[in-house]
């Protein structure tokens, strides 16, 4: 279908490249999937994209950031599914247009990168040999936290007929074995209205359609009968009007939600809404969601040259990383399967911290200050876990929701009919100190005093504190951690896991930086704050005497790290001779006979060796890479876009480029098997992390950013922006050169290899060339008048 | 039109296995019986379900029918038409060396219709005078060719209260041929307690929409030699059916798990032929 005009004044245009997927097919068994890897978002709502007509094989389903429930037989509280504001349903005359029956000519859905849509566009001929071409745009806004909108176009090609539309929220789509409908009634609005059950927590969906029909480009004034069902299955706006041949007809729709969290009145807040925008609400809901995508789109995207393939994978990671973060944050957090899916149940896990804040902090640093308010938010549940498991200070969730309490369930049935005890809620410390470790590196990427002394401090003042219950000292003088589990959980309840320690050790030293910061600098902030949380000056001094004496585990003749005490003693295996392989390591050899074995889940070692890339050498790198990297069985999604970043690291561009590959296409590919229950986000977020921390190198430190990139040869040529301590800096990067612009108020330090520094100043050029495998700035400098502009 | 249940019998003991379990079908699915008996001998049908030792007052809707010829080539022609066959594996020479007859076995791998095939030992779970599967097993390759191939299975099983175990075996070093739409164990496995519902409940969706709502749905995971696991699995959970969906030949080095089942399964097996 053509571009078309929205009003007088506004047209939807749609450029093909800006379409990084579509998908043509219509095969039941992928629906669910197909769902996800289109599902749409702000961080507030999040809705799967199923077809609008609803077949036995959708899976329907919006969610909504914090509406968290647990019922009498619930040991953990989950996100509740909530009712599919997406419903449509088009008859011709009084044939139900669907693509069972009839012949379907057309049928693509893709995200539409221009204008932050998804769109599904639907050819059908019916028994009667009509045919109907379709549009459906939906989104949910980014620029209006509680809008979100879908537009529907349709023209009878060949015939004349009566068509009738039914337009609305459909509840039948939710969990009522949660949630109560209380039968709200707005006139002229399709409206529910929804209670929780067990809690007092509510909401309310409204919607609001337009109805515009167009003739030869131009509007028409069209006869329409409108009437609203109210039913306890759902709220429909119903239209019925005279189809004619070659006309074009929009049904133009704005849904609006609100829960209790931040209302006294969901369904009156809903309303005023419509009232903002008095006429051409659809038109001004969607300009003002356009207009913020592409201003988002501009702060994030990377962009490829001369690879249209790989420039889509990272498009669909940006679409999904955009959309899930804009209105995420403070009292909510991203799920691990993000809004987009029942899986996980909306718990929040480490991917957050690990994952998603670098891209937030690093292009959109307000998002990643949110998100680590919610830490704050629910340092009171943290106090109480430590607490439980008699501990001092905060021990952030595993898994969290909107408590903070641990909602990691304690044992599983796995498929094979073996009962598990799950350990990561009791074991998996190292949670609070990858808190912790966020907290300073949001600092020292935006220079946010304010953030860390009001806020960030009692975190890592409390994270400290836990840490400390969690340290034994022995007979070698040195402070162990026994019985943890690191990143890799094929391991449980090991000693000395070298990720912990680090980590821990880390949490140590930033919590009496920022101690000594505040003590010179905010003397009075402190004062409170000691008060409040009782803090004394000795806890501060162990916390120094801690920081350098922790055991390391590292050798420095072989420069490895043993990723716990006793990991060497454990049997050895050549992973090679179980490739290839469908199934994770765990399966084929059992969990107890893998965790007998030097078979690793995911980057442990190397993952700390990632988050302190500016402190390993390149030997250390390499010999660590090449010593766990063989030993890793990948089985979490989080491990290959790590590896990734760490093969780029080391050089290994290739096999980083692989790597790339495999973790960018974890959804997109389906390959694994479960994209059905909603986006793995966090692969997404190390997407971003590979291309601008793996190849192009990027080591963010105290001092200003270092960057000492390796391109694979598949690439020519890659750009991306970046926020640093408040300024906009444009990077342009190819095989020999790269180029930074950048434009705000301060001087920023930028090195280009290791101890490279050259002092950048705002509105001019910089370039750096290879030269031998040695980056040399260069003499030519000019000015340029900003990022923007280039 | 009702449909047609094929029973094909030599008046052996070892044939007359497979007569309560087609009875128990077409009641099941409301079909009617068609009796085939293949010999040269001339009979009224009172000598005829003399020889063939049922007893017609056990029918309600039933043809017999008496054909000259060779038996498998009359079986097959026959078929055409009905909904199942359902014969017992080894006839009057009952040599149980053998996975089965050889009518059988032509049988088998010529016709299209899904044949429930009664091997001689196996148990039957009869009540009343009826069979009736309890626990049914369905390994499931996780291609979407072999879960629509399951439609017969599917359509007896949802007239039953049988317990369903749906087994989906992974198989490493193997390069499989990928099909759009298949869904295997996932490769990643973040979390347990979350990973294998998700995963079980994607698997039903996907292969088995019709089943989502039966009440005794569990799909398991293992991993290893498929026949191994199948037998192994029936074993353990005392499965008393068991459905199979088969590329359709036995060739040298073809079908080895579903001729691997013929030897050892304890219990009757419907073959259903992949679609095409």
């Amino acid at each position: 279908m053509e571009n078309f005009r929205l009003n007088y004044t506004f047209t939807y245009t749609e450029i093909e490249e800006y379409r990084p997927l579509a998908e043509r097919t219509i095969l039941p068994a992928r629906e669910r999937e197909i769902e996800t890897i289109f599902s749409m978002g702000n961080g507030y709502i999040g809705t799967r994209n199923s077809l609008e007509e609803s077949y036995p094989e959708s899976d329907p389903g919006s969610f909504i950031a914090g509406m968290y429930v647990q019922g009498p037989g619930d040991d953990f509280n989950f996100l509740v599914r909530t009712p599919d504001w997406t419903a449509i349903k088009i008859y011709i005359g009084d044939d139900f247009l669907n693509l069972r029956d009839g012949n379907t000519l057309d049928h693509m859905r893709y995200i539409d990168f221009q204008n932050g849509t998804v769109v599904r566009e639907w050819k059908s001929e019916d028994e009667e040999g009509r045919i109907t071409s379709i549009k459906i745009i939906k989104y949910i806004s980014l620029a209006e936290k509680h809008e979100l909108g879908k537009l529907l176009i349709v023209k009878p090609e060949n015939y004349s007929e009566t068509i009738n539309v039914i337009t609305g929220i459909d509840c039948n789509t939710s969990d009522f074995k949660y949630l109560l409908n209380q039968n709200s009634e707005i006139n002229d609005f399709a409206s529910i209205f929804m209670k929780v059950k067990y809690t007092d927590k509510n909401f309310a969906i409204i919607q609001k359609s337009e109805f515009v029909s167009h003739c030869k480009g131009e509007i028409k004034k069209t006869d329409y009968n409108y009437s609203v069902d109210n039913l306890f299955n759902g709220s429909f706006e119903k239209y019925q009007w005279q189809g004619e041949i070659g006309n074009t007809y929009l049904v133009k729709t704005v849904g609006c939600v609100y829960t209790g969290n931040n209302s006294d009145d969901p369904p009156g807040n809903a309303l005023s809404c419509y009232e903002k925008y008095k006429d051409n609400f659809f038109d001004r809901s969607f300009i003002n969601h356009r207009n913020k995508w592409r201003e988002r789109l501009e702060e994030s995207r990377i962009k490829i040259t001369d690879n249209n393939y790989d420039q889509k994978l990272v498009d669909f990671a940006f679409y999904h990383l955009i959309t899930a973060g804009e209105f995420s944050g403070n009292h909510y957090s991203i799920p691990a399967r993000n809004l987009s899916g029942e899986s996980y149940k909306g718990h929040v896990f480490w991917d957050v911290e690990m994952y998603l804040l670098p891209f937030y902090t690093y292009t959109k640093p307000e998002i990643a200050r949110n998100l680590i308010m919610y830490r704050y938010n629910t340092l009171d549940g943290a106090k109480k876990n430590a607490v439980k498991e008699g501990y001092k200070g905060a021990c952030f969730a595993w898994e969290s929701t909107d408590t903070g309490l641990e909602a990691a369930p304690e044992m599983t049935i796995l498929p094979n009919g073996e009962v598990v005890m799950i350990f990561s809620g009791k074991y998996e410390n190292h949670i609070s100190s990858d808190i912790a470790y966020t907290i300073w590196k949001y600092r020292q990427a935006t220079c946010d005093d304010e953030f860390l002394t009001d806020y960030g401090a009692e975190i890592l003042f409390e994270t400290a504190r836990f840490c400390t219950s969690l340290l034994t000292r022995k007979d070698d003088g040195l402070y162990h951690i026994d019985e943890v589990i690191g990143p890799d959980e094929y391991h449980e309840c090991v000693d000395d896991n070298a990720y912990t320690n680090y980590l821990v050790k880390n949490n140590f030293d930033v919590a009496v930086k920022t101690y000594n910061l505040m003590n010179s600098e905010y003397p009075e902030k402190l004062a409170k704050l000691k008060e409040k949380i009782n803090l004394e000056d000795n806890e501060v001094e162990d916390w120094q005497e801690f920081t350098a004496n922790i055991y390391p585990g590292y050798d420095p003749e072989t420069k490895l790290y043993e990723q716990f005490r006793g990991y060497y003693d454990l049997e050895c295996i050549n992973l090679e001779e179980y490739e290839p392989r469908s199934v994770p390591m765990d399966v084929i050899l059992g969990r107890v006979k893998t965790g007998e074995t030097q078979v690793i889940k995911q980057a442990d070692v190397l993952m700390f060796m990632m988050l302190f890339g500016e402190r390993f050498s390149k030997e250390q790198l390499r010999a660590n890479y090449e010593f766990y990297e063989e030993k890793c069985g990948h089985g979490s999604s989080l491990s290959p876009g790590i590896h990734s970043l760490m093969a780029a690291r080391a050089k290994k561009t290739e096999e980083a480029y692989n790597y790339f590959l495999q973790n960018a296409r974890i959804d997109i590919g389906d390959a694994f098997g479960n994209a059905a229950g909603g986006i793995h986000i966090a692969s997404l977020g190390g997407v971003w992390m590979s291309v601008v921390l793996g190849f192009a190198g990027m080591y963010p430190v105290d001092k200003g950013l270092i960057f000492d990139p390796e391109l694979p040869g598949q690439w020519n040529k890659i750009e991306f922006p970046l926020k640093w301590r408040g300024q906009d800096i444009k990077v342009v990067l190819d095989h020999r050169e790269i180029k930074f612009f950048i434009s705000g108020d301060k001087d920023i330090y930028l090195s280009v290899g290791f101890d490279n520094w050259k002092k950048i100043s705002p509105g001019i050029e910089h370039i750096a060339v290879r030269n031998d495998q040695k980056w040399e700035w260069k003499e030519r400098i000019y000015e340029r008048k900003s990022a923007a502009a280039s | 039109m009702k449909g047609k249940v094929l029973l094909p019998l030599d008046a052996s003991e070892a044939s007359l296995r497979a007569f309560i379990p087609a009875k128990s079908i077409v009641e099941l699915l409301d079909m009617n019986l068609i009796i085939l008996h293949i010999s040269d001998e001339e009979l009224c049908q009172e000598e005829l379900f003399k020889k063939l030792n049922i007893s017609k007052e056990d029918l309600k809707c039933f043809v017999a029918r008496q054909k000259t010829g060779l038996p498998e080539k009359v079986i097959l022609e026959e078929a055409k038409g009905c909904n199942y066959i359902v014969m017992a594996s080894h006839g009057k020479t009952c040599d149980e060396t053998r996975r089965m007859g050889s009518t059988a076995a032509a049988v088998v791998e010529k016709t299209d219709v899904p044949v429930l095939l009664v091997k001689p030992g196996v148990n039957l779970h009869i009540e009343n005078g009826k069979w009736l599967p309890h626990k049914t097993l369905i390994p499931l390759n996780g291609t979407p060719g072999s879960a629509e191939s399951l439609a017969p299975a599917m359509e007896i099983l949802s007239k039953t209260h049988s317990e369903i175990n749906i087994l989906h075996i992974c198989v490493s070093k193997e390069e499989k041929e990928t099909k759009e739409g298949e869904y295997s164990a996932p490769y990643y496995e973040d979390y347990p307690q979350y990973e294998w519902t998700s995963w079980s409940k994607e698997f039903i969706k996907r292969f088995c929409p019709t089943m989502k709502n039966h009440f005794k749905v569990n799909v398991s995971l293992s991993h290893g030699d498929p026949a191994q696991e199948i037998l192994n699995f029936s074993l353990q959970n005392n499965n008393d059916f068991i459905a199979v969906v088969w590329h359709g030949t036995m060739e040298h080095l073809r079908a080895k798990t579903l001729k691997r089942l013929l030897y050892e399964c304890s219990c009757p097996l419907l073959l259903i032929k992949l679609k095409k």
